[in-house]
């Protein structure tokens, strides 16, 4: 009876865990979506400036550069959330469907181990450029929050692959499937462009 | 002991199904530890440059480009105003299909979202007035391909600004190929059509042509749009990343020369911008740290001195890397598939004297040939999509075969006469 109230209790907790993360991937998400409306209004506003008005943006490159930054890294997490990102399934797709779901956890614990060496070598460059104060030449614009984002959005995107490997581990050791996050076989693959 | 780990590492990805993105990087981390001594320093930096790109930033901006085109059903009006003077053709509206994507790769850089859109637009319409359904899928699906090859493209966008190869020599490389394959196409269907009377309905009056002309300068902002695009890259006026938000800002303001705008479409085509990209730049992420490590460990270098002593002829190198691309188009979407071999086909293929702008060039074909090769072709995906599953992968697929054949036969002719793509740059540039 208490390790059943013990196992409602951790799936709850899970369930809570991973509608935050998404709650936050979609606020990141909003976050890239301004990022992009920003990069097209600098660019387009720049060269209609150049040769409108004669007097260009000097910041353009290094602002909409940053953008950039901000775009892909606040994107990653909601990727993750609505399953956008790309998977190999092309063996795992022939898998009986229990082998699948414990593969599909190990897979998971692999991708959390990479993003931690991952997360580690890219604050240690963004750490670097705080030791050093860098700015960038044109604007004097400090570049360590925006090297920054590279590790925390992927730490982020870390903790929601971890929450969902836990929500996977206590479903299938329940007996329960996990919730489909990849093409079932015969399912159209992303579209990428 | 190195190849040891990546054939395990290799078995390990495939059998977890895991991110593709996070696995590229997981690569490119295994030859940091062998070849480099496990000093992954440069990892931060590679990144770093990879995303503080001004280069970069027109993927995003094409990307809403094409989308906001879509939602905004600006699309639609291109179509009604060539249908008449296009549908003159043997072939009819087939033709319509074929000439509206060709013109629609010139204001959006994805195939998938021209298959999308034409696809919307015209099959429920030609399927109801009698039209052969596989030659209906076929044109769109097979002149859908032309987005990423007749500029913009964001393909030709990525490979640019990756390899550093001028993004504006290769917009206008992929014109003259583009425009190739999109008329071989259009004879493909006449001839198609001429042979085989019940591909196309037989009754039903043409259009005048005065009135056919007329309707389709309908179709007049378009050109403004294409103008915008490729007009202010060609004449040097902008970058290609500056003209990707010119186009931007002309869609919004086409749309609403429509009435067709709305804050909800807007919104809209911004979120699925962020949406798609999200899977490109997890990919484009893990490429630059493989690339980056390879680059390092010197590995590409040791390839193509490999194959320099290795005496093979240039041609021979080449149809091995096209095979080498025929193999992996059937296990891949399209641009991962470029972004996964690049690090060592562009070192490999430019050290035997090919010009960069043709590589990226051929690399496109190849791209649009795997996005028509089941099992993944996403575009028939796509098309099966737009046809609400009343089409199977396989007549799909079918359908498509002769578009694919022409992009090879297209392929072909640029291998043995690079110059039909280095001909346009040289003389622009």
């Amino acid at each position: 009876m208490r390790n059943e109230t013990g196992m409602s209790r951790l799936f709850i907790l899970v369930d809570r865990a991973e509608r935050s993360i998404a709650v936050i991937g979609r606020l990141m998400m909003y976050a890239s979506c301004a990022a992009v409306v920003g990069i097209v209004v600098l660019l387009a506003g720049s060269s209609l400036r150049r040769y409108v008005l004669g007097t260009p943006i000097t910041m353009t490159e290094e602002m909409t550069g940053l953008l950039f930054v901000a775009t892909s890294c606040c994107c990653l997490v909601h990727g993750f959330s609505q399953n956008q990102h790309i998977r190999l399934i092309l063996l795992w797709q022939h898998l009986p469907p229990p082998w699948r779901q414990w593969m599909e956890i190990l897979g998971q614990a692999v991708a959390l181990a990479t993003i931690v060496i991952f997360v580690r070598e890219t604050y240690a460059f963004a750490e670097f450029s705080y030791e050093l104060g860098s700015r960038t030449d044109m604007t004097n614009i400090l570049m360590w929050p925006w090297m920054a984002l590279i590790p925390a959005s992927l730490a982020v995107l870390g903790v929601a692959i971890a929450i969902r490997t836990v929500g996977n581990v206590l479903r299938v050791s329940s007996g329960i499937m996990m919730p489909s996050t990849a093409p079932e076989p015969d399912a159209p693959p992303r579209e990428l462009l | 002991m190195f190849a040891f780990t990546i054939a395990g590492l290799t078995g390990l990805t495939l059998l977890t199904g895991n991110i593709l993105g996070i696995t590229l990087t997981l690569f490119g981390f295994a030859v940091f530890h062998f070849y480099l001594g496990g000093n992954y320093s440069a990892v931060g930096n590679a990144v770093w440059n990879l995303l503080n790109s001004y280069a970069f930033t027109a993927v995003p901006s094409f990307i809403l480009l094409g989308e906001l085109l879509g939602k905004t059903g600006v699309a639609r009006k291109i179509y009604t105003s060539l249908s008449p003077l296009v549908a003159r053709l043997p072939g009819k509206l087939l033709q319509t299909n074929i000439v509206t994507c060709t013109v629609f790769s010139a204001v959006n850089g994805s195939s998938s979202a021209t298959v999308a859109v034409v696809g919307a637009i015209a099959f429920d319409e030609l399927e109801r007035q009698g039209y052969d359904r596989r030659a209906v899928i076929g044109s769109i699906a097979g002149a859908g391909t032309l987005g990423i090859l007749i500029p913009p493209s964001v393909v030709l966008i990525i490979y640019g600004s990756w390899q550093d190869v001028s993004v504006g020599h290769l917009f206008v490389a992929g014109i003259i190929p583009g425009l190739m394959i999109s008329a071989f196409f259009m004879t493909y269907v006449a001839i198609a059509a001429t042979l085989n009377r019940r591909m196309v309905p037989a009754e039903g009056a043409a259009v005048p042509l005065g009135k056919a002309l007329l309707m389709s300068l309908h179709a007049w902002p378009f050109l403004v749009l294409i103008l915008v695009i490729l007009g202010s890259v060609a004449t040097g006026a902008a970058t290609p990343t500056e003209s990707a938000a010119l186009g931007v800002v002309a869609a919004i303001a086409l749309a609403a020369c429509y009435r067709e705008l709305t804050i909800k479409s807007l919104w809209s085509a911004v979120v699925s911008t962020v949406t798609i990209f999200s899977s490109l730049a997890l990919i484009l992420i893990g490429a630059t740290v493989l690339s980056q490590a390879l680059a390092l460990s010197g590995m590409p270098k040791y390839l193509a001195l490999a194959v320099a002593e290795s005496q093979l002829s240039p041609v021979l190198v080449i149809c091995l890397v096209y095979l080498m691309y025929f193999v992996l188009g059937c296990f891949f979407a399209g641009v991962d598939m470029m972004l996964i071999t690049l690090p060592f086909v562009f070192p490999l293929v430019t050290a035997l004297g090919y010009d960069p702008v043709w590589l990226g060039i051929a690399l496109v074909i190849l791209i649009e040939i795997a996005i028509l090769t089941p099992p993944v072709g996403v575009n028939l995906f796509v098309i099966m999509a737009v046809t609400r599953g009343r089409v199977s992968l396989a007549e799909a697929a079918r359908a498509a075969f002769p578009y694919w054949l022409l992009l090879l036969f297209a392929l072909g002719l640029i291998t043995v006469w690079p110059g039909i793509v280095t001909f346009l740059p040289r003389l622009a540039f």
